[in-house]
């Protein structure tokens, strides 16, 4: 009634072409969005799986590492170890070199003279017993019997009031291998004093141990004090 | 009649409209699946290059592992060596101080029983 028909048309046509835009717009705005929210919820979840992992890595190789330091450590230890058993392995064999030498200075007989001599009187002097008991090995029997009556003539001089008996164990001997001296006996049996070669190497191996060490090893970097 | 088919065009264009409005939508989700599973791919990744570096660094140190205790024993047995030459070297005067002192015996009294 009013409008044309060209009005009518036209205006239809506008208003077609406002929705068509109107949802273009809202395309691109959904459009835009979503390629945000993409972005956001990508690396989100990257980044929170990458912090595991990162952290899951680190810490097995730090793992590495220890075990690393471990073995270091271990191989370190055994190392020291072997040195010190090869060390006590070379102390050991001298005092066996020692024995042995010392077996052979029995068959000197002039020396182990002067020696069972010195350890006979050595035994009385230590002992101061009435009633005195010696034992030797079987074959050194006889050279006892001569040596005695000397060392109780020492002992007489030295301790004037002093009276003693000494008496020869031909009953019981030292081991035929031993390399000699004497083991003394008073009261019964109940004091003993050991004067034989092995009890003398051993005691005295002990206190020179650590001239030994030195001489053998060299001085100890590590000691902090020598007096 | 021309009013019907202009609200016809007009019926149709909004139908048409809400139906690019929708698909977009639904393109957007589908875009956001895809985010999770770009994710993961980029992950995989990730976590793959890690791997590789961890295990490499494994191999290595199983490598050194072995070298490491060669060497060490290759030390121990030189210092065990030093120390054999130093006791065949020492032992001669060590032994004679030994003997010395084994066959240098003093037959003493006490020194309180000398007293009287």
């Amino acid at each position: 009634m009013g409008l044309s028909e060209a009005d009518v048309t036209k205006q239809i046509q506008q208003m077609i072409s406002f929705i068509q835009q109107e949802a273009a717009e809202k395309v691109e705005e959904i459009e835009a969005k979503a390629e945000e929210e993409f972005n956001i919820e990508k690396s989100r979840l990257v980044s929170q799986q990458r912090i595991k992992i990162i952290e899951y890595y680190d810490k097995k190789e730090k793992q590495i590492e220890l075990q690393r330091k471990i073995q270091h450590s271990n191989l370190a230890n055994a190392s020291r170890l072997s040195i010190l058993k090869a060390r006590d392995d070379y102390v050991q064999t001298l005092k066996e070199e020692a024995r042995k030498q010392l077996s052979i200075l029995a068959q000197d007989r002039s020396k182990y003279t002067t020696i069972l001599a010195n350890l006979i009187a050595q035994g009385l002097f230590l002992l101061m017993e009435k009633d005195v008991t010696i034992r030797c090995r079987r074959n050194d029997l006889d050279l006892v019997k001569q040596l005695v009556p000397d060392a109780i003539n020492r002992y007489k001089q030295e301790l004037k009031q002093k009276d003693i008996q000494v008496n020869i164990d031909d009953k019981n001997f030292l081991p035929d291998d031993s390399a000699g001296g004497i083991e003394l006996y008073a009261m019964g049996g109940k004091i003993k004093v050991s004067n034989t070669i092995e009890a003398r190497l051993a005691m005295i191996f002990n206190q020179i141990l650590p001239e030994i060490r030195e001489k053998l090893f060299g001085v100890n970097q590590n000691r902090k004090y020598h007096d | 009649m021309l009013q019907s088919r202009g609200i016809t065009d007009l019926i149709s264009a909004e139908k048409e409209a809400q139906g690019r409005i929708e698909e977009a939508r639904k393109r957007k989700n589908k875009r956001l699946k895809e985010a999770q599973n770009e994710a993961k791919t980029e992950i995989e990744h990730f976590k793959g290059d890690r791997d590789q570096r961890y295990k490499s660094l494994e191999q290595q140190q199983l490598g050194n592992r072995n070298q490491m205790t060669e060497e060490s024993n290759r030390t121990t047995q030189v210092q065990i060596g030093d120390l054999k030459d130093q006791y065949e070297s020492n032992k001669g005067a060590l032994l004679e101080r030994i003997l010395t002192l084994v066959c240098d015996i003093k037959p003493e009294s006490h020194i309180n029983a000398r007293i009287d």
